[in-house]
């Protein structure tokens, strides 16, 4: 996942407050207005004292900070350190909390590993639950689309194959795993083949967030030296 | 601190088995006003100033009822009623919904910035008293359902009666069987929080496996015959099967 891109800077940030020059036309742009209406109610909360413009800055940046490398590290770890997987397997939190990453606002994380007889995928059908702490503040936009959330439960074999070119063998057992309640869910992919000792952080790189999400495997060696 | 009974326009959220629709594959950056809506709400979370993120959920979906009814007490403006609001857009809705619910704002205030803002005039910047803590602090009840009914292994019935307001099991699963294969603990009641209700259930919680054919019949493709579905449900939404 590369880091997030420039484009997102906002309005207010690329033009200084005190150069107030633009017209007073009514805004009729879709942009523009939830800019402004967003911008209203934190300038609203900012003036009562409920928080500082600098502490929503700050917030926006650790949430940019939080990258799908982070769930990349313990798939790594889990991957060349059995103990660690099965602790890991048994209470996610208390595992990430060993290796000083923070899930303080995820209630419960279960972690679920894909083997040569099962696969996992995940999904939340009721809105778009996702380990955010972990991998990341926004999901991607196919897995906040109603196409996604309506088809992967039903067809999750055809949404893998035509969506995500990822086949899953028939003999492997598909778990779809509905994220409707307090839990979140991650997956630790198979590890990839003609990986025999890699060391972690090596291996750190063959984790793609969607092997994290059970829509694709990890990525071979192969793939990785391109 | 008033409880937000089911509004009219409340809706379930859907589940459409027969959709086709393509993913979208770019995966569009996120606009500035979505991560800022969405840290302003962390924030006010991490503060405790709001409650879970289950209000927040609930007046997501009374979102789309407004659109779909053109009810709209909230204001739109008329070149953005045609169409559903999207991800980001939708969240500001519902922020902005919740922090007026818990007298945060009033709409009058967010009505006078906003025009003040497009007709620029300069900001009143008086501080205001900062007050601590949520504003909604239910009372939990913990005997209810103090010992967890089902077993790993045990064989449930979902219920197959919708509920009005914010419901935290799918539709696609009322009625359906399927087996408890873990319990993940006890949790507060996500559709008492959602409502702002005084008293909040601690509810034990369980992942539940079904078959897929079970869920989908007919409709099951024939290669995931074999596959399963997880899905954690709360106590109260399951029955027993002898």
């Amino acid at each position: 996942m590369p880091n997030q891109p420039e484009q997102n800077k906002s309005p207010s940030e690329k033009e200084p407050e005190a150069s107030h020059d633009h017209s007073h036309e009514p805004i009729s742009d879709d942009e523009a207005y939830w800019v402004q209406r967003t911008r209203v109610i934190q300038t609203l909360l900012e003036r009562k004292g409920y928080f500082t413009a600098a502490e929503v800055r700050q917030e926006i940046e650790r949430e940019d900070s939080v990258t799908p490398m982070l769930g990349a590290r313990l798939v790594a770890r889990a991957w060349v350190d059995p103990g660690f997987k099965d602790r890991l397997l048994a209470d996610g939190k208390a595992a990430c909390q060993e290796m000083d990453i923070d899930t303080v606002e995820i209630k419960r994380l279960e972690v679920v590993e894909n083997t040569t007889s099962v696969h996992h995928v995940v999904v939340c059908t009721l809105c778009s639950c996702y380990p955010r702490a972990i991998l990341g503040y926004h999901p991607p936009s196919w897995y906040k689309s109603t196409a996604y959330r309506h088809r992967v439960v039903v067809d999750p074999r055809g949404v893998l194959e035509e969506e995500f070119g990822t086949i899953i063998p028939d003999d492997v057992e598909m778990r779809v795993m509905d994220s409707t309640a307090d839990t979140r869910y991650m997956v630790i992919p198979v590890r990839p083949d003609g990986t025999d000792g890699w060391d972690e952080s090596a291996l750190t790189s063959l984790v793609n967030r969607d092997s994290m999400i059970g829509v694709s495997f990890s990525s071979s060696p192969d793939e990785s030296l391109n | 601190m008033k409880e937000v009974p089911p509004n009219v326009y409340h809706q379930p959220i859907p589940h459409d088995p027969q959709d086709r629709a393509d993913m979208p594959k770019a995966e569009k950056a996120v606009s500035f006003f979505e991560k800022q809506i969405v840290s302003i709400h962390n924030l006010m979370r991490a503060k405790q100033q709001l409650p879970s993120f289950d209000s927040v959920r609930r007046a997501a979906e009374e979102i789309d009822g407004r659109f779909d009814s053109q009810n709209f007490s909230v204001d739109i403006p008329a070149f953005l009623r045609s169409r559903l609001p999207r991800y980001g857009e939708r969240r500001v809705l519902a922020v902005e919904t919740v922090l007026c619910e818990l007298g945060y704002l009033t709409r009058e205030e967010l009505r006078q910035e906003f025009d003040q803002a497009n007709s620029d005039k300069a900001d009143d910047t008086a501080s205001l008293p900062q007050s601590p803590g949520s504003p909604y602090s239910p009372e939990i009840d913990q005997d209810t359902y103090a010992n967890p009914s089902y077993d790993v292994g045990d064989l449930v019935r979902v219920v197959n009666q919708i509920k009005a307001g914010h419901i935290r099991t799918p539709v696609y699963l009322l009625g359906k069987q399927g087996k408890v294969v873990r319990f993940q603990g006890t949790f507060l009641n996500p559709e008492d929080l959602a409502h702002f209700k005084p008293q909040v259930l601690q509810l034990p919680l369980y992942l539940v496996e079904f078959d897929m054919t079970e869920v989908w019949g007919a409709r099951c493709p024939s290669r995931s015959r074999q596959d399963k579905l997880q899905v954690e449900i709360y106590e109260p939404w399951l029955k027993p099967i002898p």
